[in-house]
């Protein structure tokens, strides 16, 4: 009796010992592009093979920065997760405790200190490792410009406009917007309108404390509404009504010459079409030297401040190997996006137009590190509106209504 | 002997209803009850801490122009809905009554897109706006066509007309067993009378329909007011909010990136005290109609 009951008891222990080896650790990961999901699961294929008792499981969804406060919001907190920490919804979860502070751990020094400088929180400390660079671009296909005889690529919008004439007397249509999105309406108006009026974002910021309104400045947000409506004038038709994969379809397979997207889409475009000669430019202002890249931290990685002990330890292991140059550089070259961490590379002299602007340091950071997402979504409806419509009164008056309807 | 029987029989019932009754006052009443509270405190949803404000937040709302647009176009959508519904719903109806041969067949093909998930048909007619419909262009001999819900105007009846393609078939069935509890004798009466088939319809049909087209119309409305998926999954409130649902709007401000969670209970109160007025309103004037009310 007592052999069996022995047995018994040393089966359950197996049982259970294997049940918690076999636990899956969830990575709750937000980029629904094809890039970023690849990357994520070759570096972690990487780590599955040299930690054989981890599991950790990707969990990629749609809409997943609502699916994520949500979650946080009924406590149930993904161990590992992406986020953006320069941006006002997640210094509220850092505000709230809902974020492991990662300051301490040896990994973070092989970050470029310029990045965990502007990935700092108000406290002066760092809660998610930044893994790659974003950057707002004029994508274009090196192939169909060199046809059209275009030379090298434009830093001001004088040339880019000559060079969208250039492709129209060609008969090549020049860019492929994807409009449909109110969100990647918004990309391009905060890339444009910040390459058009540098101060834009600290303007919004004032209008939105109630200090000045949008009208009192309206000849600045005209010049942005005006541009946004001329590159129109150069898109594939039905822009309105397309989504974003298929403005990177289009662009992919040659439809149209250039896109205004951010650097989470190259992966996905390289993907459409691997033969792709892809370039990158930044979108140009009236003077080169003073109009700035929008540029920020685009993936970073964080851990949850109320996982377990071991799902934190598995979250820093993790956090530790991808880190590394070798898992860097793997992550990067299939994302596409420039890395933030030391020892990686970013060699694609296509882009290079982009980095040199990067590191002229005339750049700007998204509208969402200084205001809500609630005056950004406000804002990209109204522009969505001028698309429609074409009309800048409506447009000038409606961006002042978005912010006041915001601050709900 | 018969009392004791009787309070036997009764608490058997109330056991019975029992497990029922908790779930529903714990997913329903107690939800409700919860969703009050919260309206009145400044929660985000996010912090730990929150405040009681009283009804700041029914005043801030019932002055904010993005809160009346998105009332505006939910109440369009819900009219529109409930008009083609009840339309459409007692014409295919009528159709598919008058059918001779092969009306299992026609039935089960009206009734076919209710058996697929709303989201997915929003998706799959995503697809067809964006890629099917420019082929289309050729046939009618224009450059293009655009996708409808890229258009202002236009966005919000694309998803009226998605929603309704795959909701309908409900209504259509109701309908039809409403028609088939209609008389014989009363249509034979009538053609003897000379009634031609339109004098049918309007004095026979229809008188014996309103109570069905009531529970219809209620439904209807309901759903149109609190609808959300079709327009999340095809426009997501756009294009320039255009299709910016109430139930779109309360998502976004509960479960946005910088989430207003509290400001989302008091849409939600209000859209409940809302349909709660309209349901009594239509109940007691479609009460005072119909073949057999006074």
């Amino acid at each position: 009796m007592k052999k069996v009951l022995a047995m018994v008891l040393a089966l359950c222990m197996v049982l259970t010992a294997s049940m918690a080896m076999a636990e899956k650790v969830e990575f709750f990961q937000q980029k629904m592009e094809e890039g970023p999901q690849r990357a994520y699961a070759e570096v972690l294929a990487r780590f599955h093979a040299e930690n054989p008792d981890i599991e950790i499981e990707i969990n990629t969804i749609p809409d997943a920065g609502t699916v994520l406060m949500q979650r946080i919001s009924t406590g149930d907190i993904p161990p590992i997760f992406s986020d953006y920490p320069t941006q006002t919804q997640f210094k509220g979860k850092v505000n709230n405790g809902y974020i492991e502070c990662l300051e301490g751990n040896e990994f973070l020094s092989r970050v470029n200190p310029g990045m965990i400088e502007l990935g700092k929180h108000y406290d002066g400390q760092t809660y998610a490792l930044p893994l790659s660079q974003n950057y707002m671009a004029i994508f274009y296909n090196i192939d169909i410009f060199e046809q059209v005889g275009i030379e090298g690529t434009p830093k001001t919008w004088e040339e880019l406009i000559a060079v969208c004439d250039k492709l129209v007397a060609a008969g090549v249509v020049p860019f492929s917007f994807g409009d449909k999105d109110a969100g990647r309406v918004g990309h391009c108006f905060q890339a444009l309108s910040q390459a058009t009026y540098p101060g834009v974002v600290d303007y919004v910021v004032s209008v939105v404390n109630g200090e000045a309104t949008v009208a009192d400045n309206a000849d600045a947000f005209r010049k942005i509404g005006e541009r946004m409506l001329k590159l129109h004038e150069y898109a594939l038709p039905d822009y309105m009504g397309t989504a974003d994969t298929v403005m990177w379809e289009n662009f992919a397979t040659g439809k149209a010459a250039m896109c205004i997207t951010g650097s989470y889409a190259r992966g996905t475009i390289l993907i459409s079409n691997p033969d792709l000669n892809l370039g990158a430019f930044p979108i140009p202002g009236d003077v080169y030297d003073e109009s700035p890249l929008l540029t920020g931290i685009d993936a970073a990685l964080c851990i949850s401040a109320e996982a377990t002990e071991e799902q934190k330890a598995v979250g820093l292991k993790f956090l530790e190997f991808i880190s590394r140059p070798e898992n860097a550089q793997l992550w990067s070259d299939i994302d596409g996006a420039p890395s933030c961490l030391l020892g990686t590379t970013y060699s694609d002299p296509r882009v290079a137009p982009v980095i040199e602007k990067a590191a002229t340091g005339v750049v700007c950071d998204w509208f969402g590190s200084k205001v809500t997402t609630q005056v950004t979504t406000e804002l990209y409806q109204v522009v969505q509106g001028l698309l429609l419509d074409g009309d800048l009164d409506a447009y000038i008056e409606g961006l002042d209504e978005a912010i006041e309807a915001a601050a709900l | 002997m018969h009392k004791k029987v009787l309070n036997r029989d009764r608490a058997s019932f109330f056991v019975i209803t029992l497990p029922a009754l908790l779930l529903y006052s714990f997913f329903y009443i107690y939800s409700v009850v919860l969703g009050f509270y919260y309206s009145m405190t400044d929660w985000d949803g996010l912090s730990r801490k929150f405040n009681f404000v009283w009804l700041e937040n029914y005043g801030k709302i019932l002055k904010n122009k993005a809160f009346f647009n998105s009332v505006t176009v939910t109440f369009r959508y819900a009219i529109l809905m409930v008009v083609f519904t009840i339309v459409i719903g007692v014409l295919l109806a009528v159709a598919l009554n008058s059918v001779k041969r092969f009306k299992t067949f026609f039935k089960s093909v009206f009734f076919f897109p209710a058996m697929i998930s709303s989201v997915a048909v929003a998706l799959i007619w995503d697809q067809v706006f964006i890629r099917a419909l420019p082929n289309l262009a050729p046939l009618f001999g224009v450059a293009n066509i655009a996708s409808p819900l890229g258009n202002k105007q236009l966005a919000l009846y694309a998803v009226l007309f998605v929603n309704l393609w795959q909701s309908l078939a409900m209504p259509t069935v109701i309908f039809i067993a409403g028609m088939q509890s209609i008389p014989d004798e009363l249509y034979e009466s009538a053609v003897i009378d000379g009634a031609s088939m339109f004098d049918q319809f309007r004095f026979v049909t229809l008188p014996y329909l309103v109570p069905t087209i009531t529970v219809n119309a209620i439904l209807t409305l309901k759903g149109g007011i609190t609808s959300f998926d079709y327009a999340k999954a095809l426009t997501g409130g756009g294009p320039a909010r255009s299709t910016m649902l109430i139930g779109i709007k309360i998502y976004i401000d509960a479960f946005g990136d910088t989430p207003k969670f509290s400001i989302a209970n008091t849409e939600s109160v209000l859209l409940f005290l809302v349909i709660a007025l309209l349901s009594i309103v239509q109940l007691t004037i479609s009460s005072r109609s119909g073949v057999n009310k006074a």
